[in-house]
């Protein structure tokens, strides 16, 4: 589909338009995490870019990631502004085998390091409507 | 880069600031208009004379140009600039305003950052427009301490380093600020203390985040051949330019599209600043460097060359930036202890440095001072001199 909001995406609206929030609320609703690819150089990126940051090309299509990727960085929130039930939790910043790089929560209990291999969790990212990432191999 | 005929056309001639406070009890505009005639009365230069002003506000938490116009009774401006920006901005402006003077769009222009940020607005958790923000925010990942933190933890992944050297920035900084009738906090700071500093985002401490304040601070620019007849000794811009790197965010706070987050813009501005400046990274005397956080004065350090990559935090523990250091960096405690008026009071105190009135007096009077605003993808940079 050459469209950035082709016709088969859940959930649009009737005129094809995406709703309100666009790419990520409806990534974290679906539990599907869509990367755009290029077609003149197979660069790979989070599509709510609009164009490919690589080359401007506006040739691309979605695929489906397959959702596994390494840890980057991460920071581990201890305290909030707004209080949380959750702390302390860790953001990471992970590298998608696919190229483009994502920000999602890892699991509680595990504690992050650099290259730590993680998987998305799209139930779970679809039940919290928060992007979840788990490590590799475990439940 | 900025052409030189420009820069050579102005001349940074007055600073202002208001008391830095957790509440002001004032309006933001008091405190902008209040900076701003702060800045004209150590110049000596009659308001009538200003016509171009320039500010920045993050999420609409300040007074815009014209309110500050009004406010001090100016017959007009011929030029103004309302940017949309964070701690990228200060010497930005700077050079805006050097911009608009060598066109002959303005004569003086002042600059200004005011907030109530700890009494009204808080600028951290200040939030940006967007999609790209809109799934941070669903992350709870929602505070700039949080999103520098990313860049700190690579930082220290990158260089071998464990989280507590970073300990060396706010150590040295408070050395400082002991002695800054300004900073909001002058407590001296062991590495006991810092290790009791409860822990807000891995790797930051409280005190390696700046902290939020209320308050003002403006800078004067004015063409060149005026400024000799003002009170203070004029200062030059030597060299200075803005950088946003490749694949920049889609807001300040998202850098998931940024390739290395141990390197910052300074890395893209540094070679063109000292061959323009006609300096080399060993010859500056000073440093006045962003640091919202303690990891942005390592960040900085490097990519501006004052250190060698991974070398920045050993070189602030071993008291190279101290009083009596080679290169005296953060004189006024930084925006860690003075508090944050966002980077311009980064600039203010390189300019006050070299006209020999820093908020603190270092061994070796400067005549030089490299100068950064911005932590991230983009950010601005200046070094300055005495004429």
């Amino acid at each position: 589909m050459k469209s950035p909001r082709g016709p088969s995406f859940p959930g649009e609206g009737e005129k094809g338009l995406p709703l309100a929030g666009g790419y990520w609320s409806q990534e974290l609703a679906s539990g599907r995490l869509v990367v755009a690819r290029c077609h003149p150089e197979d660069h790979c990126w989070i599509p709510v870019i609009t164009r490919c940051p690589e080359c401007g090309t506006t040739d691309w299509t979605e695929h489906l990631a397959r959702g596994y990727g390494s840890v980057y960085s991460w920071a581990t929130v201890h305290r909030t502004a707004t209080p949380a039930s959750d702390l302390p939790y860790t953001i990471v910043d992970v590298v998608l085998d696919e190229g483009p790089r994502v920000y999602g929560r890892l699991v509680s209990g595990v504690t992050p390091e650099p290259s730590l291999r993680v998987v998305f969790d799209p139930d779970e990212t679809s039940r919290l409507q928060r992007l979840l990432f788990r490590p590799l191999g475990r439940g | 880069m900025i052409q030189q005929s420009v820069l050579d056309a102005v001349a940074i001639t007055g600073v202002g600031y208001t008391p830095i406070s957790r509440r002001s009890g004032t309006s933001v505009l008091e405190l902008a208009t209040s900076a701003c005639a702060g800045a004209l009365d150590d110049a000596g230069l009659p308001a009538s004379e200003v016509d171009g002003i320039a500010t920045f506000s993050f999420a609409a938490d300040s007074v815009p140009a014209q309110a500050v116009a009004t406010d001090l009774g100016l017959d007009g401006l011929s030029w103004s600039l309302d940017a949309s920006m964070g701690g990228q901005a200060p010497c930005y402006l700077v050079l805006n305003s050097a911009m608009a003077i060598a066109s002959g769009a303005a004569n003086n222009v002042l600059i200004y950052r005011a907030l109530n940020g700890r009494s009204g607005s808080r600028v951290g958790q200040a939030r940006s427009p967007g999609e790209a923000a809109d799934h941070r925010y669903s992350l709870g990942f929602d505070a700039y301490a949080q999103f520098i933190a990313l860049w700190a933890r690579r930082y220290l992944i990158e260089t071998s380093q464990a989280d507590e050297e970073l300990s060396a920035v706010p150590i040295a900084q408070r050395a400082y600020a002991q002695h800054n009738a300004r900073a909001m906090v002058r407590d001296p700071l062991t590495y006991d203390d810092y290790l009791e500093s409860p822990v807000l985002v891995e790797p930051f401490r409280f005190v390696d985040c700046t902290i939020e304040v209320d308050g003002a601070c403006a800078v004067l620019v004015s063409r060149r051949n005026q400024a000799s007849d003002l009170r203070q000794l004029p200062i030059r811009i030597l060299s200075g330019g803005y950088a946003a790197g490749h694949r920049s965010g889609l807001d300040p706070g998202d850098s998931s599209l940024w390739s290395d987050l141990s390197r910052n813009y300074t890395s893209i501005l540094a070679e063109d600043l000292w061959k323009q400046a006609g300096l080399s990274p060993d010859e500056v005397d000073m440093a006045q460097i962003y640091d919202c956080f303690s990891s942005s004065v390592a960040i900085g350090l490097e990519g501006l060359r004052l250190a060698e990559r991974g070398g920045a935090l050993e070189m602030i523990r071993s008291g190279q930036t101290g009083y009596g250091g080679r290169l005296p960096v953060n004189t006024n405690g930084g925006l860690l202890s003075e508090g944050y008026l966002h980077g311009m009071n980064t600039v203010a105190e390189g300019v006050l440095q070299l006209q020999g009135r820093g908020a603190t007096a270092p061994a070796q009077q400067p005549e030089t001072c490299v100068v950064t605003s911005g932590a991230m993808m983009d950010g601005s940079a200046m070094v300055l001199g005495r004429w």
